[in-house]
């Protein structure tokens, strides 16, 4: 049992159900954060109920906060109540937020997360607002936060990926909906030092995303996607 | 029996080179495939002569490999003599488009003439689904008002961020169906609720993707809450209604 999920969202009220999914796939750890109207409009409380379950999970759940960036200084101003909480990195959105890559409007959030050493999750494949190269960009920016590429630029950016992650030393991938062919692919041009297991549970199957990262060869350090290089893009926070 | 509805025979596009028809058929002999609707891989980027190649990679596989023609809308008047050929002389049965790949709007006027061809011929068409700006389910959902009897699946069924919009679309139309290769596990358990099932497809994009790929579709739909007839449906019946696998 020692496979960390990156990826997770905590349905309000539902840890429950969450650790017994855990619990039937072999998952240690989980970094979970609040749902969508959450991740929108509702922070605060996103991250209050999220911070709880920590707190009553530390050993099986990191938490990741939410802020949206339409909230300007308070949003930042929550962030640090997060931080105070126990949460230990950021979750960003931006097509549920409703924020390009290259807003200004971003970066307060992200120098947050700089000087408290969090890294920094953005759900990443939609296209205008969340692509793989614009998050590149946002981590050459800000070279010492580490960032991850959630749900790996799923489905029209497969081209741009390596690139991405060959530019930024500081940006990993993480594996949910990428088609198991791709990842093989993309480990031989960018290194398995960059991918993390997540399962964007309870959106995609846990069972099927942990079934897909053992089909890849043999060849393929599973325990560095399930487990070690999400450490290391933890760094201090975890 | 499972019929693979979304396939995509040998042929070379960029870094991507397809699988081999010997290959492919032992790949779907171990992962439990009876027959595969198969599509070109590289005739999205040109279409001349991707058909005639098409079929005769399915030679000596018959039974087990279907053809589905493309057409270039670009090429005008063209891409409906090149549908018509490939039907009635070739024998492929169905039409398969990548909006996006071949970058053609739905709203173009030639690729309106294939579809009321296919109309005449009696085959579906099916789309690659999910990735603006060409190939979005509203879009899609726009054809079939214009063509209540023209049969629309969406391949994909609108990928991650669409696939709202593939359910509304094959709610409100009853020639729309689904096949949610790729789509969110979650998705796919919202559309079994919502729409008839009657309309849910099942592919694997093989030939894009790999063996491993299929068995995930495979126990994706195995996972799914859904009676042993209608498993059945999704794995096999639902597109024998509309893919004349006579051989």
């Amino acid at each position: 049992m020692d496979i960390i999920d990156c990826a997770c969202t905590l349905l309000k009220g539902r840890v429950r159900e969450l650790l017994v999914e855990m619990d039937r796939h072999g998952i240690e750890r989980a970094i979970i954060a609040p749902e969508r109207n959450f991740i929108a409009v509702e922070n605060k409380s996103g991250n209050s109920y999220v911070a709880a379950a920590v707190s009553h999970h530390p050993d099986r759940l990191i938490g990741f906060a939410v802020a949206s960036p339409w909230y300007g200084r308070k949003a930042v101003a929550e962030l640090e109540r997060a931080f105070e909480l126990g949460l230990s990195g950021l979750k960003i959105f931006p097509a549920v937020q409703g924020f390009i890559l290259a807003d200004p409007q971003i970066f307060p959030l992200i120098e947050f997360a700089e000087k408290v050493g969090w890294p920094v999750y953005c759900v990443t494949g939609t296209p205008i607002c969340a692509m793989p190269l614009q998050l590149a960009e946002l981590a050459e920016r800000y070279p010492g936060v580490n960032f991850i590429m959630g749900h790996g630029g799923f489905c029209d950016f497969w081209n741009d990926i390596p690139d991405a992650l060959s530019r930024c030393p500081n940006l990993f991938i993480e594996t949910s909906y990428v088609l198991p062919s791709q990842i093989s692919a993309w480990i031989k041009e960018a290194g398995i030092m960059k991918f993390v297991f997540g399962s964007d549970f309870p959106f995609s199957s846990l069972d099927l995303e942990i079934k897909k990262i053992n089909l890849l060869g043999e060849a393929v350090d599973k325990q560095r996607i399930f487990r070690r290089n999400i450490l290391r893009a933890l760094g201090k926070s975890r | 029996m499972i019929i693979d509805c979304h396939t995509h025979l040998f042929g070379r596009w960029l870094n991507l080179r397809g699988i081999r028809p010997r290959d492919f058929v032992r790949i779907m002999d171990e992962t439990g495939i009876e027959k595969a609707c198969v599509f070109t891989l590289e005739g999205f980027f040109d279409a001349r002569g991707a058909n005639d190649r098409l079929l005769s990679l399915t030679r000596g596989f018959e039974g087990r490999l279907y053809p589905f023609a493309t057409v270039d809308p670009h090429m005008g008047d063209q891409a409906v003599r090149d549908l018509r050929r490939a039907v009635l002389k070739l024998g492929m049965r169905g039409l398969k488009v990548h909006p996006w790949l071949q970058a053609f709007s739905l709203t173009n006027a030639y690729f309106l003439k294939v579809v009321e061809e296919a109309i005449r011929l009696n085959i579906p068409i099916i789309f690659h689904s999910g990735s603006p700006p060409y190939a979005c389910p509203t879009q899609i959902g726009n054809l079939a008002r214009k063509f209540p009897e023209a049969k629309l699946i969406l391949g994909e069924a609108g990928l991650k961020d669409l696939w709202l919009d593939a359910l509304a679309v094959a709610k409100k139309y009853q020639n729309i169906y689904l096949c949610p290769a790729a789509s969110p596990f979650s998705a796919v358990k919202e559309m079994i609720s919502t729409i008839p099932i009657g309309k849910l497809l099942f592919g694997t994009d093989l030939g894009f993707s790999q063996k491993e790929e299929v068995l995930l579709e495979i126990e994706k739909i195995r996972l799914l809450p859904l009676t042993e007839k209608e498993r059945r449906m999704v794995f096999s019946e639902n597109i024998m209604t509309l893919v004349n696998f006579d051989d």
